[in-house]
């Protein structure tokens, strides 16, 4: 059993902050105000260093505390001290230990904290050894997984840790381009994006610039583009606009002879209570015409607005489209 | 030639004629109980081995579906992954033991086919051997194509057929095939065979092989599939048709199929991961009635349009040409043809091949019989 001290130790000789695992901002809050209101209580987790490096101890948990006290002017604080000999596993058991609700509710910030683990200089043994107790298989691949997710850029990253992101959904993002992850997220300032709706964008985008050849840059010099993007209609609706604008681009063929198919189906101005249906991706050859009554007088109308010549030629046009 | 960085043989079949070429090929080979198990595709091409024959091999085509019409070929599993790399290839999320795997069992394969088609003696079967992998990739090491074409020529109510993306074909030129076996190329413009059709035999190589095997007296089939859209590939496929009729008279083609790019969804990541350089899986495309993504109805008419039009412009009426696993709308639109069902489609080539190839069916084909068939 590695011996543990309970001891008050000078702020000034807390230096070494290697293993500051950083949390989001809001995450951080709560414990700050609780600081405010009650001082400091809780005693941080530090280890003894070597005399020679010049640095006496090594801050391992309590990073928020240890600031408050800084910023407070607190000289000293209670520190639990780890020995000289503790072994990089028992610190890193303390972490993990130390931060296991915050990690366990959350996929991405499981990542979070493998990807600080590896950067703060513990093996990748030892981190994958306990890959299991962060709900992941104890596989190398899992690791560069990890690392790959934890490379995209931070409000995608944060964006997976607000939606809860499974780990295949967070490792989606890591094959899409960054120029095109980064414009797309920046969307969100002014149009209502849906994490679904995100997922199709990029997407979709990313297929319609490898078939066209053209870039993210110059989708956002699009006229159309700048039309949806700074008209004055709310933003759910401008989602909304720039979804079909985006689907026109990747699906030109389906949204031309969609389009035409929709001018047939205004001509054969149907009221309200009768509809055409047609398979949007064209593959059926079939077309749906739907009769609503809710009267029985309404039915003889709807048979009279069937037969009308109208009709039938706007179904032979529909179906020698399809 | 090939990439084996191993090379093994079934205990089995350690007598058999692909043993011994490959033992000579390789100096020395493993001998084991289970042909070794590679979860990894391209690791796969990397392996192989010499197999016996496992459970059935003859098979109805597996892309049987209801509203995309099969022809109602059989395949034999004589050959499974190749040493090719087609970035479209459907074998990349298909094999679950991605291992070369040569069967060198003729004779139980051959004892097979004459159970099934003696069962229904009044049908003539067309069976190739490409479902797994291809049919001639390996035949300068193993000569197992050549093994069949042998047997084929001895059997009654079938023809075989196979299909490459290579030109090896100069092992066969000289065998008593009887006009019973049918070799076949899958066709692509040049520039598809450079950008997605890697390690096989560029379009002058099979063009060639394709002229020897005419020579050689073989019935010849092509198939342009998949068809892939690319900027000017109106004037690629056109020219690829041209440049086919210069090499093979119509009278030498059994058939034609013309078909499309499609692939299950799922294997859109595979071919991105695999080839992310390759533009083919961000084309306009659908999810069918089938679970495959495919090009958009529209842009298929298109494609099969255009080639079915220089197929007649080079090819003349003669040649029958089907589409492989496409709706029936598609055919109308295309070649004018309402087809019926499998059954029908069936009887159409079997009929083409008793009025063009005298001596090849052994009976007159009676379209209500096919028709019953029950795929």
């Amino acid at each position: 059993m590695m011996e543990i001290r309970d001891l008050t130790v000078r702020t000034a000789d807390i230096q070494d902050f290697s293993f500051r695992f950083r949390k989001p901002e809001e995450s951080r809050e709560a414990l700050v105000r609780s600081l405010e209101e009650v001082g400091l209580i809780q005693p941080i987790v530090i280890r003894e260093r070597r005399a020679e490096t010049g640095v006496a101890y090594q801050l391992i948990d309590g990073f928020v505390r240890f600031a408050f006290a800084q910023r407070t002017g607190l000289s000293e604080v209670p520190c639990r001290v780890l020995p000289l000999a503790a072994p990089d596993e028992a610190v890193f058991r303390i972490l993990l230990q130390n931060h296991d609700s915050w990690l366990q509710s959350n996929v991405p910030r499981r990542i979070r904290f493998i990807v600080f683990a590896l950067g703060a200089g513990f093996s990748r043994d030892l981190v994958r050894e306990h890959l299991p107790r962060l709900g992941f298989a104890a596989r190398d691949e899992v690791l560069s997984k990890c690392e790959k997710v934890g490379s995209l850029p931070p409000p995608v990253f944060s964006f997976c840790e607000e939606k809860n992101f499974s780990f295949k959904q967070c490792f989606q993002f890591t094959r899409q381009p960054v120029e095109l992850l980064n414009e797309v997220f920046a969307w969100r300032d002014r149009v209502t994006l849906t994490a679904s709706l995100l997922e199709e964008f990029i997407m979709h985008l990313k297929d319609y610039f490898r078939a066209s050849g053209l870039r993210i840059d110059d989708f956002v010099k699009d006229k159309e583009f700048s039309d949806v993007m700074n008209s004055q209609a709310p933003s759910l609706d401008k989602a909304g606009r720039l979804r079909q604008l985006i689907l026109r681009r990747r699906f030109p063929i389906l949204s031309l002879v969609n389009g035409r198919l929709e001018a047939l189906q205004t001509g054969m101005g149907f009221p309200g209570n009768i509809s055409v249906e047609w398979d949007r991706t064209l593959e059926r050859r079939e077309v749906k015409l739907s009769v609503r009554v809710r009267e029985l007088e309404d039915w003889p109308k709807a048979l009279a607005e069937l037969r009308r010549p109208e009709v039938g030629s706007g179904v032979e046009h529909i179906l020698s489209e399809l | 030639m090939y990439r084996i960085r191993t090379a093994s043989v079934s205990k089995s079949q350690l007598e058999s004629e692909q043993a011994r070429r490959v033992r000579e090929y390789f100096g020395t080979v493993d001998t084991v109980d289970e042909p070794p198990l590679v979860t990894d595709y391209a690791e796969g091409k990397t392996i192989l081995h010499i197999s016996e024959k496992r459970g059935q091999s003859l098979n109805l085509c597996a892309s049987m579906n209801e509203d995309y019409v099969c022809c109602g070929v059989h395949v034999l599993k004589s050959v499974s992954n190749c040493p090719f790399d087609c970035s479209y290839c459907v074998l990349q999320d298909y094999l679950t033991n991605a291992s070369i795997q040569v069967v060198a069992d003729t004779h139980g394969m051959i004892e097979e086919i004459r159970a099934r088609t003696a069962r229904e003696p009044w049908r003539f079967f067309r069976i190739g051997t490409w479902v797994l992998g291809d049919s001639l990739a390996f035949e300068p090491l193993t000569r197992s194509a050549s093994e069949l074409v042998l047997e084929f020529s001895k059997l009654r109510n079938c023809v075989l057929e196979l299909k490459t993306k290579s030109n090896h074909v100069d092992s066969l030129l000289d065998l008593p095939h009887g006009g019973r076996t049918v070799l076949a190329w899958s066709l692509n413009p040049e520039h598809v065979i450079a950008t997605e059709e890697h390690r096989t035999a560029s379009l002058d190589r099979r063009l060639a092989a394709l002229r020897k095997s005419v020579h050689a007296g073989y019935p010849v089939a092509l198939h342009f599939d998949p068809m892939l859209v690319f900027g000017g590939w109106e004037d690629a496929y056109e020219n690829l048709v041209r440049d086919v009729f210069a090499v093979v008279p119509s009278e030498r083609i059994a058939w034609i199929s013309i078909g499309s790019l499609r692939f299950n969804p799922e294997m859109k990541k595979s071919i991105e991961l695999r080839f992310p350089d390759s533009p083919i899986t961000a084309a306009e495309m659908i999810l069918g009635g089938d679970g495959k993504l495919r090009y958009v109805k529209p842009l298929r008419v298109a494609l099969y349009s255009h080639l079915y039009r220089a197929i007649r412009k080079y090819g003349g009426s003669d040649p029958f040409v089907y589409l492989c696993m496409e709706r029936r709308d598609v055919w109308k639109k295309v070649m004018g043809l309402e087809l019926r069902n499998i059954g029908h489609h069936d009887f159409e080539i079997t009929a083409s091949l008793d009025r063009r190839f005298p001596g090849l069916v052994h009976q007159k084909p009676e379209m209500q019989l096919y028709e019953s068939l029950q795929y």
